[in-house]
């Protein structure tokens, strides 16, 4: 039983931790819960399997295919600079959604939605530690995840753009007015989401069914990780998307419960709703 | 300005008033019946033109019909709470499910019955996404039910829907609708049942109150309404109506499969719900007509048909982006049109007076409020400022302009005081905001509260309606403690508040507003007398055309329509021109006459205080430092040092 959480673990807890340190990092810093994270990475992960079956080389296809997804999520942080600066969190969400959609479908027009093996982005066979296989690619994806959060919590504590970022976080408004750069480091934060977005959606694709949507779907548990962190903190994203992961691998237990693996991000928010129902909040300030 | 202009001013103010109000009625209804019979001209020109249509087309009309009524779902709680529910077809999906289930068990009643059975079916799982959504909203709504969407997809997948297996017997529809075209008819139907049932609750406070739930929660519970029935209701009839639709997919196929009602398919109806502005009958219809001829149209003109999913987000941002939805921008430009005409063929006599409203035209605060103004001007000059020290009572005579309306319920002097806080005391985190507060209302008064900013007053006002519920000390209402309640029964019983910011509801008429904060049946006459009291607005003005000052009016006067025992105004006047607060002190001093409540005036505007109050109390660090006529009051040394600092007096007399 614990070996099939194990397995869990490693085959999606890396990849959904990148995408929910991620989520967070960019509704921190922007005030927009990206729906379409996944999606952009699905779209920088099927550039990478052109890439590759072309004949590109794997490392050339994957950093080929990692800018693709930069590009199309500075495209998205383009899209919020230009028309939705002040909007609310609920409207950025709103044009998140139809990011999400969008971004599937033109993926799909550009690569085709057929059946296609996405390659392991780290070649190899893997381990096996007492019955539980661990792949090169879920060692890195876990690696990457708790690097990835180290990195952006010692960057926001202790270097002047992390400085920057956090005050642009409390109101990007005053940050301009303040003279500080909103916008290119907007965008940066953007671009870097394109990028960690597409290694996380490559690092789990290969386990996933092969279509755009489903891909980009993958999203659906890394929110219930950023909700659970309350869409601010960063460790706790990480270890919930990692607990997450586990618990889809416990249900490998049973040949049956494996099936309805996917019910459990939909358990998880519920059970963390009602918890936080004990809490009275109203609306706004007076 | 004598008495006698102000007393001519105000007649000729109170006839163009009437004169507004008749005009504003005809053409209330003039706009009705146009809305009514476009509305019915649309509901029998649809099925007349489906019906000289090829077969593949009626096909594709039932699909529209459908997803049109998906987008009504979608559109109860996007359009009118604000609140972001991605999983319109996983409610579908229940409906399709029970209605397959109830086949296969050979259970009578037929399709009819069993799209009801579908449609209930969907309620329990609207409650549970309903349920998280009492105290949070926004993105944790979102995310939950993207995860329930995503969750019953995966559950679809491994479980097929009922009969998909095994065509061994396959569910007809009841020869009445076996056609594909009678089959549209009834499924048109059902849309315009649903659209007419959603306008009318759209006029009923408990309709009302899911656009006052999208505009602020607080304010909904300070009225009196339940937040929580408002929250539990909307979801209720969007998983109801959604789950119907679900029942009328199996109809038309005959069978149901997973990828009907996949997440994405949700939110792509989603996206299309934004673009059209669903929560309009109208934007529904188109929405469905969009969704599904789209790709047909597409073909037609050989663009492949998936470009729809591109095209749809697109028109959904640029619709985020412009912040109206298609829909909300055509009846806007009906509106215009409509006011165009009639503008043209207005007859010259008997036209609104300058000043006055017609709907959905700006409205300038009303002649009345002016003229009380000018009449309170009259007798405070500028230089009288605050901490005057002249004791020269300058509060509002009750005999001044202002309509007391014919059912004036009279001063209430007698009785226990209608507010009374005992030894209230409250801590944030260590923070002490009010310690061992005592005060009272006295029935039929306006009293004062008055303090440095960060005293506690509005603290105190939490407590009183309820917003804060952790506090030591009793608070009673005409002599009934109210601890115990919540904050909309503190309403109910008595306790109505206003907001520093005001809430109102821009997509109400000031009627509606005064209707739904009333909380009871009320005439139109008693609508229009307490609009007339505040000198506020005509009942046909959309609030949303209304200037700020006139819609703070306007919640008090939703506050004291409800005749409350006691009415807590946090500083009304912010944020307002000296004529618009003095106009605001005005009808504050006459309520208790008017209304039969007491006041308590939170405000920091000194010659409002000395305008309206018989009784002041004097807060600082959470504690009551003075309490008095305000005349005596506001010349204490204390209360100057309060506000001042130890500045000595003189220099705040002579400032």
């Amino acid at each position: 039983m614990l070996q099939s959480a194990l397995v869990g673990l490693f085959q999606s807890g890396g990849a959904y931790g990148l995408l929910a340190v991620c989520v967070v990092l960019i509704y921190r810093t922007t005030g927009v819960l990206n729906f379409a994270l996944a999606a952009v990475g699905t779209t920088g992960t099927y550039a990478f399997s052109s890439f590759y079956t072309s004949g590109m080389n794997l490392a050339e296809a994957a950093i080929f295919g990692i800018l693709i997804g930069v590009a199309a999520s500075v495209v998205c942080g383009l899209i919020y600079i230009r028309w939705f600066f002040d909007a609310t969190p609920t409207y950025r969400a709103g044009v998140a959604i139809a990011l999400l959609v969008g971004t599937a479908a033109i993926t799909i027009r550009i690569f085709s939605d057929e059946p296609r093996q996405i390659p392991a982005v780290i070649p190899g066979s893997g381990f096996s530690v007492d019955g539980v296989v661990l792949t090169p690619t879920s060692i890195a994806g876990i690696a990457l995840a708790i690097l990835f959060t180290l990195f952006v919590t010692q960057m926001l504590q202790r270097t002047r753009w992390g400085l920057q970022l956090r005050a642009i976080s409390q109101g990007p408004v005053a940050s301009e007015l303040l003279g500080l750069p909103v916008r290119p480091l907007t965008l940066a934060i953007w671009g870097g989401s394109g990028a960690i977005g597409t290694i996380a959606v490559m690092i789990v694709s290969p386990g996933l069914s092969d279509e755009v949507q489903s891909i980009s779907l993958v999203i659906v548990p890394a929110l219930a990780a950023t909700l659970v962190a309350t869409f601010r903190r960063y460790w706790l994203a990480l270890i919930s998307a990692l607990i997450l992961g586990g618990l889809q691998g416990l249900l490998l237990y049973s040949q049956t419960l494996i099936r309805y693996e996917e019910v459990i991000p939909f358990m998880v928010v519920l059970g963390v709703l009602i918890w936080n129902q004990r809490r009275e909040l109203w609306d706004e300030a007076r | 300005m004598t008495q006698a202009d102000v007393n001519g001013g105000s007649q000729s103010a109170a006839a163009s008033y009437q004169n507004s109000l008749e005009t504003g009625a005809r053409y209330l209804r003039i706009d009705r019946r146009n809305g009514q019979l476009t509305a019915l001209a649309a509901v029998i020109l649809v099925p007349v033109v489906v019906f000289i249509l090829p077969d593949y087309w009626v096909q594709l009309c039932i699909t529209g019909a459908i997803d049109a009524i998906v987008l009504q779902s979608i559109g109860v709680l996007a359009d009118r709470t604000k609140l972001f529910v991605l999983c319109p077809l996983a409610f579908a999906s229940i409906g399709a499910w029970v209605v397959l289930q109830v086949f296969v068990w050979g259970w009578p009643g037929g399709l009819y019955f069993w799209l009801l059975l579908g449609g209930i079916a969907g309620i329990p799982f609207g409650l549970i996404m309903g349920f998280p959504a009492l105290r949070l909203r926004g993105l944790n709504l979102a995310v939950i039910t993207l995860s329930f969407a995503f969750a019953l997809d995966s559950i679809f997948q491994v479980t097929p829907f009922p009969g998909s297996q095994n065509y061994t017997s396959v569910l007809t529809r009841p020869s009445p609708i076996g056609s594909d075209r009678a089959y549209f008819v009834f499924c048109w139907l059902i849309f315009v049942v649903f659209a007419v049932i959603l306008y009318i609750l759209d006029r009923r406070p408990f309709g009302a109150a899911w656009r006052c739930v999208a505009r602020s929660e607080r304010a909904t519970a300070a009225m009196g309404l339940s937040v929580r029935n408002a929250k539990l209701g909307v979801f209720v009839i969007s998983a109801f109506i959604a789950a119907v639709s679900g029942g009328l997919i199996v109809g038309q196929v005959y069978t149901a499969v997973e990828s009907n009602f996949s997440p994405v398919a949700s939110l792509v109806l989603f996206a299309v719900a934004l673009l059209v502005g669903s929560g309009l009958a109208e934007g529904a219809a188109v929405g469905g007509l969009l969704s599904a001829f789209a790709p047909q149209v597409l073909s037609s003109i050989h663009v492949p048909q998936d470009f729809g999913n591109i095209l749809f987000p697109l028109g959904t941002i640029q619709v985020l982006a412009a912040g109206t939805s298609a829909s909300a921008s055509w009846r806007a430009s009906f509106r215009r049109m409509l006011r165009r005409r009639r503008a043209r063929h207005a007859p010259a006599p008997g036209a609104p007076a300058p000043g006055t409203s017609v709907p959905g035209e700006t409205t300038a605060v009303v002649a009345t409020s002016a003229a009380t103004a000018a009449a309170l001007s009259a007798s405070t000059t500028p230089a009288e400022a605050a901490f005057h020290t002249d004791t020269t009572d300058v509060r509002v005579p009750a005999s001044d302009a202002t309509v007391v309306p014919a059912y004036s319920a009279g001063p209430v002097t007698a009785g226990p005081p209608a507010l009374r806080v005992t030894d209230i005391g409250v801590r944030f985190t260590g923070v002490v905001a009010l310690e061992d507060m005592t005060m009272e209302v006295p029935a039929g008064s306006v009293s004062g509260l008055i303090g440095p900013n960060g005293a506690g007053k509005t603290t105190l006002v939490d407590v009183v309606s309820g917003f804060i519920r952790n506090y030591d000390g009793t608070v009673e209402v005409a002599g009934r403690g109210i601890d115990h309640l919540l904050v909309h029964q503190r309403a109910r019983a008595g306790v109505r508040r206003t907001f520093q910011q005001e809430r109102t509801i821009p997509e109400l008429t000031a009627g509606d507003y005064v209707r739904v904060a009333a909380r009871r049946r009320i005439s139109a006459q008693e609508v229009a007398d307490v609009l007339e009291f505040i000198g506020g607005p005509s009942p046909y003005d959309r609030i949303a055309d209304i200037d700020v000052g006139t819609r703070r009016l306007l919640e008090i006067a939703g506050c004291i329509v409800a005749r409350p025992k006691v009415l807590l105004l946090d500083e009304p006047t912010a944020g307002l021109a000296e004529a618009d607060s003095l106009a605001v002190a005005a009808r504050v001093s006459q309520v208790p006459d008017a209304f039969g409540c007491a006041v308590l005036l939170i405000e920091h505007d000194m010659e409002v205080v000395r305008a309206c109050c018989s009784h002041i109390t004097v807060m600082d660090f959470g504690k009551k430092i003075a309490e008095g006529r305000p005349e005596d009051v506001l010349k204490m040394d204390t209360v100057v040092a309060a506000y001042l600092g130890t500045a000595d007096k003189a220099s705040v007399i002579e400032g």
